[in-house]
């Protein structure tokens, strides 16, 4: 994925609308997962994860840019050539339920994708949704109800079924268990671990907070304001977040040593993230960064450079902050 | 969406325990535990059956009466033979309410059915395709929705010479906008939703994503309007009727126009008023439940 922009036209007039500006929802993201690997991508509610997510499998038109798919350029597809190329590159969505049409018994939903695919038709369909709800760890019995009946865990695996039933290669996964309870998030995560090793899939796993997809993915994008602002392998950007705002994500999250618990310091962000219709000049986080400088922050756009051996950073500073030169300001760190 | 996100977290957490069944189904049980519902249901069945069975049902003729028994300042009342009494043409008051059950529900049906079914179709291009289609037919059914409806019922009628079939396609036409916005309303809010990208992402193609997911999911609201339309439909056909502009045969019996012929006896026949005035009342009260009970059932917003 090279340059991938989705901007959201504003649009006004009462007869005849006209745009008027533009929600940069994503703004200029290049991003590469490779086969086979989890790819988490990470960010605050509203900077843009969803509209990525969705532009990459082509459910909102990109306004720039490219995605490629196995060779294939997906943003140029023809509609006959984009929908049987849905057939191998699915979503799984936050909401489990509304992602499933209540007038529609889980057989149905299941076999729906076979049909439109011409996969399978009539008993074979029937089989195969069967054989899906195995997969997912689902009774057969499952098959006639429909989804206002199952719990919401039980919902997201009706919902993963449904992805898998064509075999596809790539899975968007959105925030696939932030609506769900605590307590059957890991079940889920499993769930998505195990089908990945047994069917050789490759995840976009997007996310609103680092924990859920430590585990999963080989990379972690962090996303702010439209932007992956920070890139690495995941394990190195859990020891060193070296963008300011990962660093500040980094903090929030709870480490079970009490005592490095009590030394560490806390960053808290203050303020709202900034309209995407109007973008903070300069950097994009310059407005509640607690590393601002006064030099370049506000008015030069930072590049996202390579730092270390698939580590990427968008910040002027990242190297006097990692070496400690750069402290975050005072007002920015209570207690 | 963040409303519709969180509405739906709700409601998952409201029904993650195991109710058998559809949601249809759930609706329907609902409304069968609903005094309202039932209420009205059982005066729209009476009404109905009324209506049906007219002709068992009349003891009388409802068209041949004797005159001989009526002065301007005398009409009988309620009697054994005539339980109602007799009308201004010296007609059994209670047959010709019965019949006038046929000419309402008549009218009703018909014009409703044919108001909705227009006006669903314009709903379903408009909310179904989107863009300039939509722009212009939504701005045509803004321009039918500025004429008050009853005043269009009567230049309709009036235009059309006064007649059971004129009134029907008055009553149809005030209908259409009223279901052709409510259908694409309903439409676009569900076009947005998660099921529906869903079906996109696996590469469902769009006339059937609006027909098998869309459409279907719309209905509910044009149901429960198409419950209280029909109230409005018998009131807006004793309305035109009792102006004159109804059936072309005065000897038809129709309840708003009975109310209209018994202007001068409001002295001496009050009665007169009276019945026909109350039969309307039950009938549109019925539809009027029944369709508030249906708002609740199928709207989880409404249900406590
Ligand atoms: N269809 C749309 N039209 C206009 N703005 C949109 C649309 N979808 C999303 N946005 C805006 O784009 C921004 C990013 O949204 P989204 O991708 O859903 O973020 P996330 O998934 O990270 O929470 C938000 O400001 C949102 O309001
Ligand atoms: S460029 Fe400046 S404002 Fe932006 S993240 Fe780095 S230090 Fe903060
Ligand atoms: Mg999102």
């Amino acid at each position: 994925m090279r340059g991938l922009e989705v901007h959201f036209p504003i649009r006004k007039g009462v007869l005849l609308e006209r745009p008027v500006g533009a929600v940069r929802a994503v703004d200029g993201v290049d991003l590469d997962v490779e086969r086979g690997t989890t790819f988490g991508l990470v960010g605050e509610s509203g900077c843009g994860k969803s509209t990525l997510g969705r532009a990459i499998l082509r459910l909102v038109e990109p306004t720039a840019g490219t995605v490629r798919f196995d060779g294939i350029d997906v943003a140029s597809l023809r509609p006959e050539p984009l929908r049987r190329l849905r057939a191998r590159m699915q979503m799984v969505f936050q909401d489990p339920l509304s992602s499933l049409d209540p007038r529609q018994n889980v057989e149905s939903i299941l076999v729906e994708p076979l049909r439109t695919h011409r996969v399978a038709t009539g008993k074979d369909a029937r089989r195969r949704a069967r054989e899906l709800l195995d997969v997912v760890g689902l009774p057969a019995a499952a098959a006639a109800r429909y989804p206002h009946e199952f719990s919401g865990g039980q919902r997201q695996r009706i919902g993963i079924a449904r992805a898998l039933a064509l075999n596809p290669e790539l899975i968007v996964a959105d925030e696939p268990v932030s609506a769900l309870d605590v307590s059957i998030q890991a079940q889920v995560v499993n769930l998505l671990e195990e089908l990945q090793k047994e069917f050789g899939l490759t995840y976009l796993v997007i996310a609103h907070d680092l924990a859920v997809v430590r585990h999963i993915s080989e990379t972690i994008g962090v996303m702010y304001l439209g932007r992956i602002v920070e890139q690495a392998p995941s394990d190195e950007l859990y020891a060193t977040p070296r963008h300011p705002y990962t660093i500040a994500l980094m903090s929030a999250v709870p480490i079970p040593d009490p005592e490095v618990e009590d030394r560490r310091e806390r960053i808290l962000l203050r303020g709202d993230l900034p309209s995407p219709a109007n973008p903070p000049s300069g950097c994009r986080f310059h407005t509640r960064c607690p590393f601002r400088q006064p030099t370049r922050c506000h008015d030069e756009d930072p590049a996202l450079r390579e730092l270390g051996p698939g580590h990427a950073v968008a910040c002027h500073w990242a190297e006097q902050v990692a070496t400690g030169e750069i402290r975050p300001h005072p007002t920015a760190v209570p207690s | 969406m963040s409303i519709a996100e969180s509405e739906a977290r709700l409601l998952s957490t409201e029904h993650t325990g195991d109710i058998a069944g559809s949601r249809m189904r759930e609706a329907f049980r609902q409304l069968r535990r609903n005094p309202v519902a039932i209420l009205g249901a059982a005066l729209i069945t009476l009404f109905v059956v009324v209506a049906v069975f007219a002709p068992w049902l009349a003891p009388h003729s409802p068209t041949a009466g004797d005159l001989s028994q009526i002065t301007l300042s005398h009409v009988p009342g309620p009697s054994a033979e005539h339980p109602l009494g007799l009308d201004t043409q010296g007609r059994d008051e209670l047959s010709r309410i019965i019949y006038g059950a046929r000419a309402s529900l008549l009218i009703g049906v018909v014009s409703l059915s044919l108001g909705a079914l227009v006006g669903m179709l314009i709903g379903a291009l408009a909310g179904g395709l989107g863009g300039w289609v939509d722009s212009l037919l939504m701005r045509l059914m803004d321009i039918m929705l500025a004429v008050p409806g009853l005043l269009f019922a009567i230049a309709v009628a009036a235009v059309l010479q006064p007649s059971l079939r004129s009134v029907m396609i008055a009553i149809a036409v005030v209908n259409v906008p009223v279901f052709a916005r409510l259908l694409r309303a309903s439409m676009i809010g569900q076009r947005h939703s998660d099921y529906v990208l869903a079906a996109r992402s696996i590469g469902v193609r769009r006339w059937r994503i609006i027909v098998g997911h869309v459409l279907p999911n719309s209905l509910a609201p044009v149901i429960v309007q198409g419950t209280l339309s029909l109230a409005t439909a018998i009131i807006d056909a004793a309305g035109l009727a009792f102006l004159g502009l109804g059936s072309a045969d005065p000897s038809v019996p129709e309840w708003g126009r009975m109310l209209a012929d018994t202007q001068q006896y409001l002295q001496s026949a009050p009665q007169l008023a009276l019945f026909p005035g109350l039969a309307i009342v039950v009938s549109v009260l019925g539809f009027n439940l029944l369709g508030d009970a249906l708002r609740e059932a199928l709207d989880p917003k409404l249900r406590r």
